[in-house]
């Protein structure tokens, strides 16, 4: 069994063989050059457009603007729209989700008729679990709680 | 038609979910006390804390002294053996003795989690319940966050906390760091929006003891308790909210067999609860529009999953027949459309990660695992719910849920 040793309790690779820590970072490095690979056209164009003459792209360079937003332009259109109805939608609701003035009075307690009623079972023995510090309890096949008998030798 | 859905779906939803995420961040989150300064309360009313058990004498001693610790000056712990074959029996009684506020309940037999959960609701004498697993480690400041939620909202039925990964000892665990603030703090965030929260992590919640009761308590055949009481408890009328400030210390599958066991029982789960509430949404009066949405949402991406399972093995089959094996490796690296989808996930886990990096620092850290989601994990899910959703569709209504430990961790 564990005992804590520090807050917050993150269990880090500290530990672990040296071998698996280089081998999870080398091919995880890998695969963000990898990523660069694949888009350094794009990495080409941003680079480019901040070399001087800067804002300007080298016509050789240009691509064809019009070809990728026939492709990307119904996609933005639909994310735009639901980027606005959620941005309403949470200005609507606005003062509900920041509620944090509390309410006067605190709900009625849950009565033990209210549990009985849930549980099939009789509010006086729903009251004399309640006082009881540790139970056994029986349950039928149709995971009914049935009865319960204190297990209280120990106290 | 396919080829757009599949890439154009997940576009969409990433800037949906990073809208919400900051939205919320922008109305609630911001303005909140840092989470180790909960505000205030105007009453303290008696907390019941359920702490189902199913051979935890590994975790026990270290979930219950952390739990012993919190700040919350009323409150119970119920610990419910549910008829472990290890010796967590004699380590709750010992246990019991050194901890006043500590009480027992051990079930002849296994049970399953739902029916644990039922008996701890009936020995509560609170009225408001938090629900933590056995290998969990619950925020000293956490109780104090959910009942400062349950006191500003009488509607409020249930609340969900924040779960942070533990264990990062392999390239698994690391990358759910991510996954927890880029994907799931995201969609809770943004589903806090409209009032409805598909699921409340069943590792770390909060139940006004009323709402649970009305909706039928935890469902004993249900896979995913958690989902299950979810939207049952949001039918009734009830809202359930994400509260990120309520952190609790989750362990997590570092395996990939582990992985794909927890994921797949998740879909089905899900699968099985969204659709087992399906009449109840389109019957509640009024119309309960906001689980609707929830209720669309995931069988959208449920349709979606199917559509790139499908259409991938299509291509791969058709390049195959007409190219021959040794042009396939061409499919699996992200073109024109996978390069968008893969900076636009980057850009979510990097806002993901600022927006929890209140309640962690040095989240930041993580950040380079995030790599591997889009290359290879979202397969994982992906394929996962494609087979949780099947075994779903055709799991007998009658069976019983029952308890699972997945791998904790590599040791």
């Amino acid at each position: 069994m564990k005992e804590i040793i520090s807050w917050p309790p993150i269990i880090n690779s500290d530990e672990k063989l040296h071998f698996i820590r280089f081998r999870d970072l080398f091919i995880t490095a890998i695969a963000w050059i990898g990523l660069v690979y694949i888009m350094r056209d794009f990495i080409g164009l941003v680079y480019d457009y901040f070399s001087d003459p800067i804002f300007q792209l080298t016509p050789e360079q240009t691509p064809n603007w019009g070809e990728l937003w026939r492709r990307i332009a119904d996609f933005i259109y639909i994310a735009l729209g639901l980027m606005s109805w959620i941005t309403g939608l949470g200005l609507t609701r606005k003062r509900i989700i920041k509620q944090t003035s509390y309410i006067h009075t605190l709900p009625a307690s849950i009565e033990m008729e209210e549990l009985a009623r849930a549980y099939g079972i009789s509010s006086e023995d729903i009251s004399n679990w309640h006082e009881m510090r540790s139970v056994n309890v029986f349950i039928d096949s149709n995971s009914k709680i049935v009865s319960m008998e204190s297990n209280e030798k120990y106290y | 038609m396919i080829a757009k859905f599949c890439f154009g779906y997940p576009f969409v939803m990433s800037w949906y979910w990073i809208t919400g995420g900051i939205l919320y961040w922008v109305i609630r989150e911001r303005h909140q006390p840092a989470f180790t300064h909960p505000p205030k309360l105007a009453h303290t009313p008696l907390v019941s804390v359920l702490l189902p058990c199913f051979n935890e004498s590994d975790q026990l001693l270290e979930t219950m002294a952390v739990l012993m610790s919190s700040h919350y000056p009323n409150f119970e712990v119920i610990a419910i053996n549910d008829g472990s074959s290890d010796n967590t029996a004699e380590i709750l009684e010992s246990l019991a003795k050194q901890y006043p506020r500590l009480r027992l309940a051990h079930l002849l037999g296994n049970q399953g989690k739902s029916t644990a959960l039922n008996t701890g609701l009936l020995l509560a004498k609170g009225d408001l319940l938090v629900c933590i697993d056995g290998d969990a480690l619950l925020d000293p400041h956490a109780i104090n966050w959910f009942v400062h939620r349950f006191l500003a909202n009488e509607s409020l039925g249930g609340v969900t906390g924040n779960p942070r990964i533990r264990n990062r000892t392999s390239l698994l665990g690391k990358l759910q760091v991510g996954e927890f603030s880029s994907i799931v703090g995201m969609i809770k965030r943004t589903q806090s929006i409209y009032g409805s929260l598909f699921t409340v992590s069943g590792v770390i919640c909060a139940f006004r003891k009323i709402a649970v009761m009305e909706a039928g308590l935890w469902a004993p055949e249900a896979m995913t308790d958690d989902v299950d009481l979810t939207l049952r408890v949001q039918v009734r009328g009830w809202a359930v909210t994400f509260e990120p400030h309520a952190l609790c210390w989750i362990l997590m599958p570092e395996t990939l067999r582990g992985l794909w066991k927890q994921r797949v029982r998740w879909s089905e789960g899900g699968s099985q609860a969204a659709l087992g509430v399906t009449r109840a949404i389109l019957k509640s009066h009024p119309l309960s529009w906001s689980l609707l949405l929830i209720w669309v949402n995931f069988f959208t991406s449920t349709i979606w999953a199917f559509c790139i399972v499908i259409w991938f093995t299509l291509l791969n089959v058709t390049d195959f027949l007409n190219h021959g094996p040794y042009d396939l490796y061409r499919n699996f690296i992200p073109q024109w459309w996978g390069t968008i989808l893969c900076c636009t996930y980057l850009l979510q886990s990097a806002l993901g990660m600022a927006l929890d990096s209140r309640y962690e620092k040095g989240i930041f850290k993580e950040y380079i695992w995030i790599i591997w989601y889009p290359l290879a994990y979202w397969c994982i899910q992906t394929c996962s719910c494609v087979v949780g959703f099947t075994k779903a569709l055709f799991r007998p209504a009658d069976i019983k849920g029952t308890w699972v430990s997945p791998d904790r961790g590599i040791k």
